[in-house]
Parts: structure tokens; sequence; C-alpha cells
């Protein structure tokens, strides 16, 4: 797991007064920790109820997304400059119910043609994908990565796949 | 046919000489480049795959609409529509990139589920053959295109998949098709000795020669002028040449950015009916672009 060594908690309120201030942008041609919560919140598919930035040891931002249903899908910045970063990393991590075979939900997920790609993790299953920023990448679209990643771990963690 | 300054490699012995390779010409298209794409389109997907010189081969509408693919270095590939909004699997919004031939191997599930736990690009499904024969597996990239994709971003994920093949077919003990030698385009450093001496020569390999058989790529590294042809092989393989060399055999294996090769040739000792067999070895590594 990625260690959080500084944290720069953005609460909702903060967030959409800083959007309303009319710097919101449609569009962006890399990771950038403002994009991503502006598309988790406000975009046209939010389904996340926070959005709060962190930074990893080694400098990358990461923003932590939950829903209201407590799935938590962490976007990191990855390939960074000080400018920005070339690509998202998106994870998820649940804990399917107790009896189900963590091998044969992962193995029937990824036999469906999707973004991300479902593994074992311990007694968890964990959910990974890319999405890299050559060429750039809208908000309307982003947010269906980011509605993909939260409804596809929601599922696994109820044991469908 | 081998570009001339493949093709030059022994001639530049004496010569010194360096050619330059030169690009094909990039396909016509009917249709411009899109700006953005939010489904499957054929004839938008075929625009982008021109400007970045793939090839369409083969189009097709089954359950779901989709495209058979060459890329530049000669591998092949599918495209197809998924999460298609109508019955008649049309507004696809997004697409699937698979590699197109069979990847099969005894520990295709092992394969799958390992590459599923360590990537974040690569995905990996597996399934079992008919009749109990060697399971497959196939690494595939889905691209989401709702709400609108660039074809900057449709090229680097292409460009990426790629990239991640060609690691991964080599790393599993599998061969590339003959379409596809396996080596990156670009400027080689080739040393070959034979019994009286050796000898060095930079060696452009543009994305028209990778696409040869490395086989036949080593052939050409060895002979001067015409180009040689080869059997059919995959470590191994008889070669038939114009020029200095007459004919031999040869043995090459590589990945990716270095070769290496071996083998006897009988040749031309004066352009007069004159023959003598060689033994020959050579290696060569990517130094940079062309």
């Amino acid at each position: 797991m990625p260690r959080f060594v500084s944290r720069a908690l953005i609460g909702t309120g903060l967030f959409l007064a800083l959007a309303s201030a009319g710097q919101a942008q449609s569009f962006a041609d890399r990771f950038t920790v403002d994009q991503v919560r502006r598309v988790a919140q406000t975009g046209p598919t939010a389904t996340f109820k926070s959005a709060e930035a962190l930074r990893l040891a080694n400098g990358n931002p990461v923003v932590v997304l939950i829903t209201p249903g407590g799935i938590v899908v962490s976007v990191f910045g990855w390939t960074c400059t000080p400018t920005g970063c070339d690509e998202a990393r998106l994870l998820a991590t649940v804990s399917p119910p107790k009896g189900i075979d963590r091998q044969q939900l992962v193995d029937r997920f990824n036999e469906q043609p999707r973004w991300a790609g479902a593994y074992v993790d311990g007694d968890k299953v964990s959910l990974r994908g890319s999405l890299p920023y050559a060429g750039g990448i809208s908000d309307a679209n982003l947010a269906q990565y980011l509605a993909s990643m939260a409804h596809h771990a929601a599922r696994l963690a109820a044991g469908q796949f | 046919m081998r570009r001339p300054v493949l093709a030059a490699a022994v001639v530049a012995l004496t010569l010194g000489g360096a050619a330059q390779a030169g690009g094909g010409p990039a396909a016509a298209t009917a249709t411009p480049i899109p700006t953005n794409l939010a489904r499957y389109d054929e004839a938008q997907l075929r625009a982008v795959l021109a400007d970045m010189g793939w090839k369409a081969e083969f189009s097709g509408n089954g359950k779901a609409p989709y495209l058979g693919v060459w890329s530049k270095l000669g591998l092949p590939y599918q495209i197809s529509g998924i999460q298609c909004a109508d019955a008649a699997a049309q507004n696809c919004e997004a697409i699937r990139l698979r590699y197109r031939n069979a990847l099969q191997h005894a520990d295709a599930a092992g394969i799958a589920r390992r590459l599923n736990a360590k990537q974040y690009f690569l995905r990996a499904t597996f399934s079992a053959a008919p009749g109990g024969g060697t399971a497959s597996f196939e690494p595939e990239r889905v691209i989401v295109l709702k709400g609108g994709v660039s074809p900057a971003q449709i090229k680097a994920n292409l460009a990426e998949f790629e990239s991640w093949i060609v690691q991964l077919i080599p790393g599993i003990g599998l061969a590339f098709p003959a379409s596809y030698s396996g080596l990156t385009p670009g400027l080689y450093s080739m040393t070959m000795s034979t019994g009286s001496g050796s000898f060095s020569q930079n060696i452009c390999l543009t994305p028209s020669d990778v696409r040869d058989p490395i086989l036949k790529v080593a052939a050409d590294m060895t002979n001067g002028g015409s180009g040689c042809s080869v059997s059919n092989g995959t470590g191994s393989a008889t070669m038939q040449c114009t020029g200095r060399i007459v004919e031999g055999n040869i043995s090459a294996s590589g990945m990716s950015t270095s070769l290496r090769f071996s083998g006897n040739a009988l040749i031309d000792t004066d352009n007069m009916g004159g023959r003598a067999r060689i033994q020959f070895q050579g290696s060569a590594s990517r130094t940079g672009d062309c």
C-alpha cells in the first residue's frame, strides 16, 4: 500500500467554492488533482461524497475518492514532474462477502471486456487500471472511468462480477 | 524490399558509405482525422490508424463491429466495439484492442492472473482450449470513448499496448508471427566476424525492415547488395542470396533492441565463379534512432 507523508484535506465545501469561482476546465493534458476532484464531485456521473488530496512518499499526488456506499477509489498521479503527471493509475480494493471464491470471482470479472483488471489481493479483491494523458483527457471522459471503477468495485464487494 | 542502407552492410566495408533510409509516404485517407471520437466509428478509426501507419485489413459486424488491423511493426490486432448501447450493436461507447493471434501457453491462467495483479495498463483473460488442448490467454486494452476522446489519446493507447505486447510475447517464450522480427526500428551497430577478420557497420532498420522474420533481417545483415531470402524456420534457416553471399545457413535470435546470429555461407570470392565457404558470427544492438 502507498505511504502517505503529507496531507492536504480538500473538503467538499472548499472545493465547491473554488469551482464556483469560474476556474473550472473541461479538459486536461496532464493528470491534475483539480481535474480529478472536479470530475469526481461535480461531473455528470459524480458518485463520490468526498475527494481527499494526498501525496505519496515519492511526492506523487493521489486523490482518494469515497462513494456514499463506502467504496474507496484512489487515483494516483504517475510519471510526474512539478507541472503534472503523464498518467493516472486507479486502484480500488474491496472485501467480497465471506464464502465467495475470490479467484473465481476475479476470473469471471476479467472475462468481461472492461477497462480495469481485477486480481485477488489476499482476502480482498483489487481493481486497477491506467489512464495515460497523452492527447489529453476530457472531464466527461474521465468521469466514465471514475464511475466505472466505483460501479465495478461495488459489484465485486457484493460478490458480483 | 530491404532498405538500401541495410543491403549495403557488407558493401560499405569497402566503400565506407552509408545510405539513407527513407520512409514510405503516408497512406491517403478518405476521412479526415477526427478531432474527437465518442463512439465506435469505423471510418474515423481507419483515419486515425492510417495516420499512425497502421493498416486496417478487414472489418465486420457480428455481435459487435470490429476491425482487423496490422500495426506499423507488422503485428496483428483486432479493435472491436464494446458497451454498445443498442440491440444492433451500434453506438458502441468503448473499444477493445486485442492481439489477434492465439497465445497458447500451458500456464495461460497463471500468466493472465499474474499480469492482472501486476499490470495497470494491460489486462488479460484466459480460456481453455476446446477438446482439452493448450489453453490460451488474451492481453487486451479497453479505451472508453464515451465523453469524447482525442485521436492522440487513442494513438497513445495503441502505441503503449503494442510496446507491452512486444515485451510480453518473447517474455513468456512465444514467437512473434513471421510478419515481425521482434526488433525495434532504429539505428543498429552491427559487428560481424569471420575467419579472416571482423568489421562493424551502422545499419538503419526501418519499420518496414523489422516486419521481416528475424532470420531474414540477420541474413541481410551478413550480405551486401541484393538481399537474401530464407527458408521457413524459427531458429535457423537456409538462405539464398544474390550478391556476395551465394547461399548458406544461418541461425539468429534477438529481442527488442538486439540480435545475434551465426552460420556459414558460400561466398563469391571474385565475381568470376570463385567460391569459398566461411563461418561467420555477429551481433547488432540498437544505438538510437536513424
